[in-house]
């Protein structure tokens, strides 16, 4: 068990290990920061030579202090770290903050290990190694090496990256946001994002919380503080490694994996997290958190003077997801007075090239005041008539009126130099406004999405109860063959335990068991030999298919035993498998497996020979509730094809739905299973279910 | 010139080239086309599943009609003449009084469907499509276009440029297709768009692949006739 993780936030006393007067040492900036910064608890210089260290007398040992440390700050070579670390954890430290780099990042996996064991056996916590230090505003503790300069204020940055931090101190001071906290996490050897998050979720300080992430150790924890993080404040994402070189890049970077973008993609969603393409659209999306309401519905509003930039934001409206009020008649009683004969009381709200600040100044508090619109967008084109010494107070005014009235606003100027100066002026003074369209729109792109995130609670999460004896029993088998994989016969036993259709199907040892069989399953049936001599069953002419009714099965009974001879004279034949022809229907791809990050997760989407093609498919971490698994097959290009096409009724969405929570409920429960993979599953119209073709099962031995 | 097709189907005050009519063209220039008959009188049927071969499909064929699938005027993977004959009869009975006959065709065995066509666009002229084909062409919408003529380059960067490009090498076993082949028949269509400004709209789709070799499974061809025909079906 560790520690409160206040007590690394706000601690009341911190030892700096490796304190100097040396101004080319680390130990010297992060004392230095640290006194520079205010810190209202006690510091404890900790140097082997003694004496006074920036004024503050030093210890030679951290036991030596003769009051409680909360905090202690390891800055020395790594070679040191551990003994360090052992003396801290005798000291009752509760939490070690080691600076130093030189472990796992570099290959030194052993001596990390070794570290946390230790503090683990004195129940100490451990930030790092590897890290550039924590700033805490509550506290007013700069521990880091960065710059001494820190604004205090609303965002709170988890990152995994030293450089991209410590200049994102620099930048949340510029964007004039502020820091609540900065905790630059390295290797994670212990403590991890999910361990800050619990410190930065109820946090007052904290409004919005940012983290910049190259690899994630334990996803299902993870997953499971940023479910309970967005459900209070909005968490905002900035993975690396989308690309393939750059996944390479972060796995040698800071020893940890890069998971598959698609999955941590798709998983972020499902916790309503927010993630961002760049640090320029991470910062943006902060800024417009921090200053704007949140909506109180779906209708944005967009008032513009130009026609053409009114159409280039109502495409940058649909690509961000945002719905444009639409209600003509209402939008024309409202602003037929405000807008001029040739202009437009249609959303966009078109001013013309005639505006003035005045009209632009009717047309914000016209929308102020119509209830149903819930967002605004302004756009400006510099023109000549405009009276552009009053636009940037005129643009401020009414920015403050719409939030203040419960409506988040979003600018966007296009001009000379005298508006960009303006943007600069208006930026400063909190307006959230932009110098292009699509980058006005994106940030309440982003609000919209965790609006509809926090209206849209989940329900509770779906399993199946499933024979878990049963699987138990197939899995031992295989595994005493030693295999890692089922054979299509046990799998299909998996997918009966699960209550999942196959197609029906035995094997026959002669001609009259054959057509018996054929008559049990009904016409038309498939016929194939089993024999381990043949691995090409088709290419020998081992296989018929549609067979219509007896006496088809007695002469392909007897054509596909002659072919099989043929082809291979001493093969041996271990019968002939009769199986239903298996009607055709949409085909779709069903998988679930344990995944390395996330644990189990479940997939589905277009199936058959376009899987590896399109790649047309979702991914969630399991369980979940009804609301999601809906959401995951929406989010599936060829969606349109289960609403059925051409003519064709709606496909069974529920049996589909429940076949993801079986195959889900079975890597939940027995951990020997890994991976279970339906392709193609055929899915019939409304009411008539599903039927599992091809199931591939992956088994280990140790979970 | 002028007592081709095109010329026959103006004169008759249609704006439409039924499937037929349209993979004949298409076949004249080139592009390779499914074996088939058109039957118009039940006695010529069994003459016609003979000279096709079996397996085969039976479709409606009649410049009144557009979405046969849709009206449920097809019939696949007809194994002998009987069931050719019940076929027959069922789709003859569901035409009604529609003008034209039933087309008797080869069953083209491929599980990749394309699509290849060509609209003449207000401001560019003649423009050729490529995509998935089948059901796909409406769904994931995923085709790339060029004005027309195209040269080779143009043929070939089409194909790479559609999201599902990856259909085309040699997936789950099955043989990569004939770029040069494809590119040809998109270049044809893009030909035959320049040659004759009366052909205003061609449509491809499925074009199957069989065995790594396109073939057009059906082609739908629409006529500009000055609006002087009646309503496009």
């Amino acid at each position: 068990m560790k520690p409160p993780i206040t007590s690394l936030f706000e601690p009341r006393s911190i030892a700096v290990i490796g304190a100097s007067q040396d101004r080319g040492k680390v130990g010297y900036s992060i004392l230095k920061n640290i006194l520079s910064g205010g810190f209202r608890g006690k510091i404890y210089p900790v140097n082997p030579r003694g004496g006074t260290v920036q004024g503050l007398p030093a210890y030679r040992d951290v036991e030596e202090i003769p009051a409680e440390v909360d905090v202690a700050c390891i800055a020395i070579p790594a070679r040191k770290v551990l003994a360090a670390v052992e003396r801290c954890g005798r000291k009752g430290v509760k939490y070690g903050v080691v600076i130093t780099s030189g472990f796992s990042e570099v290959g030194n996996t052993e001596e990390e290990k070794a570290i946390v064991q230790r503090a683990r056996e004195y129940g100490m916590g451990i930030l790092g190694p590897n890290i550039f230090g924590i700033y805490s505003a509550a506290a007013s503790l700069n521990c880091t090496f960065g710059p001494e300069e820190v604004a205090p204020g609303r965002v709170g940055i988890i990152t995994q990256s030293g450089a991209i931090g410590l200049a994102m101190i620099g930048k949340t001071a510029a964007e004039n946001l502020g820091l609540s906290a900065m905790v630059s996490v390295g290797n994670k050897s212990d403590i991890d994002e999910a361990d800050l998050l619990e410190y930065l979720v109820p946090q007052e300080l904290t409004k919005i919380i940012l983290m910049y992430i190259e690899g994630i150790k334990n996803g299902e924890k993870l997953v499971e503080h940023l479910k309970k993080a967005t459900a209070v404040k909005p968490v905002i994402v900035i993975k690396s490694g989308r690309s393939k070189r750059g996944a390479m890049a972060a796995a040698s970077h800071t020893g940890s994996l890069a998971g598959s973008d698609e999955v941590f993609d798709h998983i972020m969603r499902q916790c309503g997290v927010l993630r961002a393409e760049g640090i320029r659209e991470a910062f943006d999306w902060c800024s417009f958190f921090s200053r704007n309401p949140l909506p109180r519905g779906e209708n944005t509003l967009i008032i513009t003077n130009g026609g053409g930039i009114g159409v280039l934001a109502a495409d940058a409206c649909e690509k961000y997801g945002l719905s444009l009020y639409d209600d003509t008649q209402k939008l024309k009683d409202a602003f037929s007075t405000v807008v001029p004969a040739y202009g437009s009381s249609k959303n966009p709200i078109d001013m013309t090239a005639e505006a003035s600040s005045r009209d632009y100044e009717a047309a914000f508090e016209t929308a102020l005041n119509l209830d149903p619109v819930h967002a605004v967008l302004g756009l400006y084109c510099e023109t000549a008539v405009f009276d552009r010494e009053n636009l940037a107070a005129m643009i401020s005014r009414n920015d403050e009126r719409l939030k203040k009235g419960g409506k988040p606003v979003s600018f966007s100027l296009l001009g000379g130099e005298n508006t960009a100066r303006d943007i600069g002026v208006l930026e400063k003074g909190g307006v959230s406004v932009f110098d292009d369209v699509y980058q006005a729109v994106s940030p309440l792109g982003a609000m919209y999405f965790y609006h509809r995130h926090l209206h849209d609670r989940p329900g509770p999460p779906l399993t199946a109860s499933i024979d878990v004896h049963a699987v138990e029993t197939v899995v031992d088998g295989a595994l005493k063959e030693d295999r890692t994989f089922l054979f299509a016969h046990e799998a299909q036993t998996l997918m009966g335990t699960a209550g999942i259709p196959v197609p029906r199907s035995a094997l026959a040892g002669t001609l009259e068991e054959a057509v018996k069989i054929a008559e049990g399953i009904g016409y038309p049936v498939v016929m194939k030999v089993v024999s381990k001599d043949i691995l090409h069953k088709s290419d020998v002419g081992g296989v018929m298919l549609d067979l219509l009714n007896r006496s088809e099965v007695i002469d392909a009974y007897q054509a596909i035993v002659g072919n099989a001879l043929n082809a291979v004279p001493n093969a041996v034949i271990e019968g002939i498998e009769v199986t239903e022809m298996v009607q055709p229907g949409t085909e779709i791809i069903v998988g679930a497996r344990r995944d390395k990050i996330f644990g189990p997760i479940v997939m589905v989407g277009l199936g058959g020979i376009y899987v590896e093609v399109m790649k047309d498919v979702s991914f969630r971490s399991f369980p979940l509730d009804r609301k999601e698994i809906i959401k995951m097959i929406k989010e599936i290009k060829s969606y349109p094809l289960l609403l059925g096409v051409r003519g064709e009724k709606t496909k069974d969405m529920d049996a589909l739905a429940e076949v993801i929570v079986r195959l889900g409920s079975i890597i939940l429960h027995c951990p020997r299973v890994s991976d279970i993979e339906i392709n193609p599953l055929m899915v019939y119209e409304q009411g008539l279910g599903v039927k599992a073709v091809d199931i591939r099962v992956l088994i280990r031995k140790q979970p | 010139m002028r007592d081709d097709v095109v010329s026959r189907a103006l004169a008759q005050g249609r704006s439409i080239l039924d499937e037929h009519e349209a993979k004949g063209l298409l076949s004249i220039f080139g592009i390779p086309v499914t074996r088939e008959r058109l039957v118009t009188k039940k006695k010529d049927l069994a003459a016609a599943v003979r000279e096709v071969g079996l397996p085969c499909a039976l479709k409606a064929c009649s410049p009144a009609i557009a979405h046969k699938t849709e009206l449920d005027l097809v019939r696949l993977n007809i194994a002998s003449l009987a069931a050719a004959a019940r076929a027959y009869a069922e789709i003859r009975q569901a035409m009604g009084d529609a003008p034209g006959g039933v087309l008797v065709q080869e069953m083209v065995s491929g599980r990749r469907e394309l699509a290849a066509g060509m609209t003449r666009d207000e401001q560019f002229g003649p423009c050729v499509m490529f995509g998935l084909g089948g059901i796909f062409t409406e769904i994931l919408k995923d085709v790339s276009f060029r004005k027309a003529p195209l040269t080779r380059q143009d043929a070939l960067a089409m194909m790479d440029e559609i999201r599902g490009h990856r259909i085309l090498e040699g997936v789950r076993g099955m043989e990569p297709v004939d770029r040069e082949r494809l590119a040809a028949i998109l270049m044809t269509v893009g030909a035959i768009a320049t040659r004759d400004a009366r052909i205003k709209e061609i449509d491809i789709n499925p074009l199957i692949v069989r065995r790594g070799t396109p073939v057009a499974a059906d082609a739908l061809i629409v006529l500009d006739d000055g609006g002087r025909a009646t309503k496009r079906p």
